[in-house]
């Protein structure tokens, strides 16, 4: 319990806070309760539904408004009498200075990234201001605390960088993903790190191929096999040609990448040795009759809502929780490569 | 899977949770009901967690009109300079915590918590009581073993820097995957019983701290003082009746540091912000345990102190 001198000091100190998230809500709450009357907090984010479980300074009324002014707002409800200083900006903003920095007594992290905590870092070196630094995950959490000359400070000890995923075995031996990516995604039997090669797979390499830059390197390497017989360059496969129209574009990408292409890596008996071998899948045998528009012709599709473009709400698939069958699937992907396709047009 | 599908919006509200606890155990935590005695800081901080979680209903028990010492570790109660229209402590915090989570009902109910019948007990799945005197929390603690449903049952308390959990879940076995095959376990263990345990028989480490609370504790039933109604000046009674304790059950009485004694007395009431969110945070996610039956519950007390910021957990039953 603080004694009548320790509530002095905390009664006169300036503390900067930078972070109003989970962590910040909490401590912002409980600065406030124990006394401190100067609290300065920066933020740069705005309030989002899913923070509304943990960020209890927050309500459905706020979203879209700034974390740091709000929480002031919340906390001046049960200490009215404390002066609280939000700051809807970025902590990297030069603003927020050596001299700046040195007006506190201490500076307390509730950041989520690495990089921003790493200039927090320096500023308080350079001003000499101890820092508190915390950061959870899960179940887990952590504080540690940093002041000049005495203990070490947040980059004297190398932090483990984000993991990076070797994209060249992912096209080689697809059994951990395009084979499944439709299939059995979300499914039994299945680790993390195969879900992390789905996502990586279908975001820098087949997003990339559909929707970047074309004429950029990329990995992904597709053998188109067409119903004539001949061979043609990977890379018109991904062009939709004058002679067809969305649906059978799709149908083409599909056939090509789930199915043409997983033969091909089939033929090579050595890969597949000591490997569960990949099930090509062709799209006539999950939805042999062609998709019925949604809502009306795809030419009168221009009322899709700007703001809230989603294959899962447009096919009318409510909850994110249940595991689509290789059917729904197949569906999502016509209907995202749609809505995709025309929502870009317009812009 | 068990009940209904979790609504759109409990889905995009809880997503983040989801993503540590899973769907299954989001889906009993909706359907649970949570009854708690006592509106202070650490139920503040407890009501708090279990409202923003998605509890399906939290009901309150305070009758006392708030005072100006209610409102010193307590968030929910807010200053608008208008005084608090002589409302009870429970129906101040209901309104704020309903603006927390309006998925969640939260409401109170008038009178003594220990006077209840044992049929209003059934409608809940765990009861928190917090600043009742000993033979309020035995009795509670019998009424839930008596239900044919299983209710757990927790104590908890906050006294200046120092808190304690006590945990009893009655016959509740949970799973626990130990390399990749599932173990049940059992806990039991009953209020009563533990601190009837002798002291003696208690291993070295036992804290410090479960002694001293024992102590002050009996002080206060011995005085028919409530819990909390103490102060320094009560320093030389409570030195007495810890000589008294000590040498009924052969315990050092070093075992018992005067100035922890000291410094529980002199907080009184009065509780230390950040240890009620530290004890509100364990007692929440304990609560949400024993729902969701995942994980492993504290067995059966829980100390913290934020002078050495150290948490321990202590089986304090007996083993026969």
């Amino acid at each position: 319990m603080a004694s009548e001198e320790q509530l002095k000091t905390i009664e006169g100190a300036k503390v900067l806070m930078v972070g109003a998230g989970g962590i910040g809500c909490e401590l912002l709450k409980t600065l406030a309760l124990s006394g401190f009357r100067d609290i300065h907090i920066i933020d740069m984010d705005t309030i989002e539904v899913s923070n509304l479980n943990r960020q209890f300074l927050f309500r459905q009324s706020h979203v879209g408004q700034s974390k740091a002014k709000v929480a002031r707002e919340a906390i001046l409800k049960f200490r009215p009498n404390i002066n609280i200083t939000p700051y809807h900006a970025n902590v990297k903003d030069p603003m927020f200075n050596m001299e700046f920095f040195k007006e506190f007594n201490v500076v307390l992290n509730g950041l989520d990234n690495l990089d921003a905590r790493r200039h927090v870092n320096r500023l308080c070196l350079a001003a000499e201001v101890p820092l508190v630094e915390s950061g959870t995950t899960g179940f887990l959490g952590q504080v540690t605390v940093h002041v000049k000359g005495k203990t070490e400070c947040y980059e004297c000890q190398p932090k483990p960088t984000p993991k990076t995923y070797p994209v060249c075995t992912i096209t080689s031996t697809p059994s951990k993903n395009q084979g499944k990516l439709v299939v059995r995604f979300g499914r039994m039997g299945m680790s993390t790190q195969d879900f992390v090669h789905c996502i990586v797979w279908a975001k820098d390499l087949l997003f990339a191929k559909l929707f970047g830059d074309r004429t950029r390197e990329n990995d992904l390497y597709v053998r188109s096999n067409d119903a004539d017989g001949s061979v043609k360059h990977s890379e018109d496969i991904f062009e939709q040609s004058p002679d067809e129209d969305l649906e059978q574009y799709g149908r083409k990408i599909y056939d090509n990448i789930f199915g043409h292409s997983i033969e091909a890596t089939l033929s090579n008996e050595e890969t597949w040795r000591n490997r569960n071998k990949p099930k090509p899948i062709y799209i006539r045998d999950i939805l042999p009759h062609k998709i019925a528009k949604p809502n009306g012709s795809l030419e009168e599709n221009c009322a899709i809502d700007d703001t809230n473009v989603s294959a899962m709400a447009s096919l009318g698939l409510k909850n994110p929780q249940d595991v689509w069958s290789l059917e729904e699937s197949t569906r999502i992907f016509m209907e995202a490569l749609r809505l995709f396709t025309e929502k870009r047009k317009k812009v | 899977m068990d009940g209904e599908e979790l609504t759109a919006q409990e889905t995009e509200l809880y997503d983040r949770q989801i993503r540590v606890w899973g769907v299954n155990a989001q889906r009993r935590l909706s359907k649970s009901h949570i009854l708690v005695s006592g509106m202070n800081g650490t139920v503040a901080e407890f009501c708090k967690n279990v409202v923003l979680a998605g509890v399906g209903s939290l009901t309150l028990v305070d009758d006392r009109v708030v005072a100006e010492g209610d409102v010193l570790a307590n968030f929910l109660i807010p200053l608008d300079g208008n005084g608090f229209g002589g409302s009870s402590l429970a129906e101040l915090c209901c309104d704020s915590l309903r603006d927390f989570n309006p998925m969640v009902r939260v409401s109170v109910e008038k009178g003594e918590i220990s006077q209840f019948e044992g049929e209003f007990f059934d409608k809940f799945d765990a009861v928190i009581i917090s600043r009742s005197p000993l033979a309020a929390k035995k009795i509670i603690n019998g009424i839930c073993r008596k239900r044919s449903k299983r209710i757990a049952f927790y104590t908890v308390d906050c006294r200046a820097s120092v808190g304690e959990i006590f945990v009893d879940l009655q016959n509740y076995t949970y799973s626990q995957m130990i390399l990749l095959s599932y173990e049940i376990f059992t806990v039991i263990s009953f209020l009563q019983d533990a601190i009837a345990v002798p002291w003696r028989t208690l291993p070295r480490k036992t804290p410090k701290l479960y002694f001293a609370m024992r102590v002050i504790e009996r002080f206060e039933m011995a005085e028919g003082r409530k819990p909390g109604e103490i102060s320094l000046s009560d320093l030389p009674g409570v030195l007495t009746l810890r000589k008294e304790l000590c040498e009924l059950q052969a315990l050092n009485e070093s075992h018992i540091p005067v100035d922890l004694l000291e410094k529980l007395l002199a907080a009184g009431q009065r509780e230390f912000p950040p240890v009620c969110a530290v004890i509100g945070g364990i007692l929440g996610q304990e609560v949400i345990k024993a729902i969701s039956g995942k994980g492993d519950p504290i067995k059966n007390f829980f100390f913290y102190d934020a002078a050495d910021g150290k948490g321990i957990i202590e089986d304090i039953s007996n083993k026969n």
